[in-house]
């Protein structure tokens, strides 16, 4: 799972500093009577709740799979716990002590 | 804000205008100090985030330097760490960067927000004050400096953390430009007025550098020092687990419409079922459809308002 540092890596990296930078400068430098496309208004508004379930679903369901086993049911059942705690809290840090508690608990007494 | 003491500022100058915002902006010299000094208190989030974000990164498998040179190079931290999270996947480059972008579109609305207090400048100080931009310093200057009394509301509704609805911004934003073009229209010198408060100069931008100023190096100290930290915790503790972690506290509480329901959970399940296609391509069609589905709903939802009024 590790990740190389070569130069394909780092070309990604410049690629995605380029791409942030344009997004930042974009309404900056362009000039003052540039508007934003309704479209794009209310696209933005979907991204995060679009964008951030599909990294997180295969990333907590798939990652570190033991033999013998379809999905990480460990890494479910504290993303659940984490999920609650963000409903419940609105905390960043709260989510991240629960989640992490929740998956350290099931690793070490390994209930299943 | 705690009270700090200003021991920088000559004591010749009247007391009261330490405590007036505007005028501390007169000058480039006190409206850095100003910004550094209210920036300050940003430290008790950013320290925890900036350091599992590093941590995260070593976790992951990722070389120091290329993780050091990424906080660098990007500079937004929620973006990269979906990065580290989809290069350990293998991820083909651009869906990598699509994601990056994506992830960082909300600059946008930023940028949309901030454009008029830096109308003046060259293009130079644009672009660099443009890798500056975050969250932070968007939602000081926004909301301590409003553009006029009709953008102080919408200002101080700004979320610090995450702006999952910057519209609002564009919208003020676009009042404001038509404000000032109104002016100007009827020939008034001050369409400018965005910098200027009672016709004196106001200095945002070196207001917005200092806050910049502090932010930036405590970003990246807090990155390397969580780069090295994770190089000493063992990968037993899964700490990789940070990420899809950060991600839930980022997206649950932004769940504020049936709307946003319905497009996160269309799009989790567009993620499982397209989880088979090849370089990770499932995230782009899922982002597409949840999207997609998101800006429909909301669409029909304001016709629908529209006729009903």
């Amino acid at each position: 799972m590790a990740i190389n540092s070569d130069f394909y890596t780092w070309s990604i990296v410049c690629a995605a500093g380029a791409v942030t930078l344009l997004a930042r400068a974009s309404f900056i430098v362009l000039p003052p009577e540039t508007r934003v496309p309704a479209w794009l208004q209310r696209s933005l508004k979907f991204v995060a709740v679009a964008v951030l379930p599909a990294i997180v679903l295969p990333d907590v369901l798939f990652r570190d799979v033991q033999l013998g086993h379809s999905f990480n049911s460990y890494r479910v059942i504290a993303a659940l716990v984490a999920m609650l705690v963000a409903w419940k809290t609105r905390s960043i840090f709260a989510t991240l002590g629960a989640g992490m508690t929740a998956l350290w608990l099931m690793q070490y007494f390994r209930p299943f | 804000m705690p009270i700090v003491p200003n021991t920088d500022i000559p004591t010749t100058r009247p007391v009261a205008s330490l405590q007036d915002p505007n005028h501390v902006l007169r000058t480039p010299r006190s409206a850095f100090i100003r910004g550094f000094k209210d920036s300050t208190p940003a430290v008790f989030g950013l320290i925890p985030f900036g350091m599992i974000t590093g941590a995260a990164a070593t976790a992951a498998g990722m070389d120091p330097w290329l993780a050091m040179g990424m906080s660098i190079i990007v500079y937004a931290g929620a973006s990269q760490l979906a990065a580290i999270s989809l290069l350990t996947q293998h991820a083909p480059a651009f869906v990598v960067v699509a994601t990056v972008l994506v992830v960082n579109l909300r600059f946008m609305m930023y940028s949309a927000a901030v454009a008029p207090y830096f109308r003046h400048l060259s293009t130079r100080k644009k672009w660099l004050l443009s890798y500056f931009l975050v969250d932070h310093n968007f939602a000081m200057l926004t909301s301590r400096y409003p553009l006029d009394h009709q953008s102080i509301g919408a200002a101080s509704n700004a979320d610090p953390d995450i702006a999952i609805d910057p519209a609002a911004q564009i919208r003020q934003h676009h009042g404001d430009k038509q404000h000032h073009g109104d002016k100007q229209h009827h020939g008034d010198k001050q369409h400018r007025g965005v910098k200027q408060h009672h016709g004196v100069k106001q200095h945002h931008d070196a207001y917005f550098m200092g806050i910049s100023c502090f932010l930036w190096p405590m970003w990246q100290l807090t990155i390397a020092f969580g780069i090295f930290a994770g190089t000493l915790i063992p990968a037993q503790w899964s700490l990789d687990f940070a990420i899809p972690l950060i991600f839930l506290a980022l997206v649950l509480p932004a769940l504020q419409s049936r709307a946003h329901w319905l497009t996160a959970i269309v799009a989790s399940i567009a993620a499982i079922f397209t989880q088979a296609m090849p370089m990770r391509l499932g995230l782009i069609v899922a982002a597409i459809v949840g999207v997609s589905l998101g800006a429909w709903l909301d669409d029909r939802a304001t016709k629908k308002t529209a006729v009903s009024i």
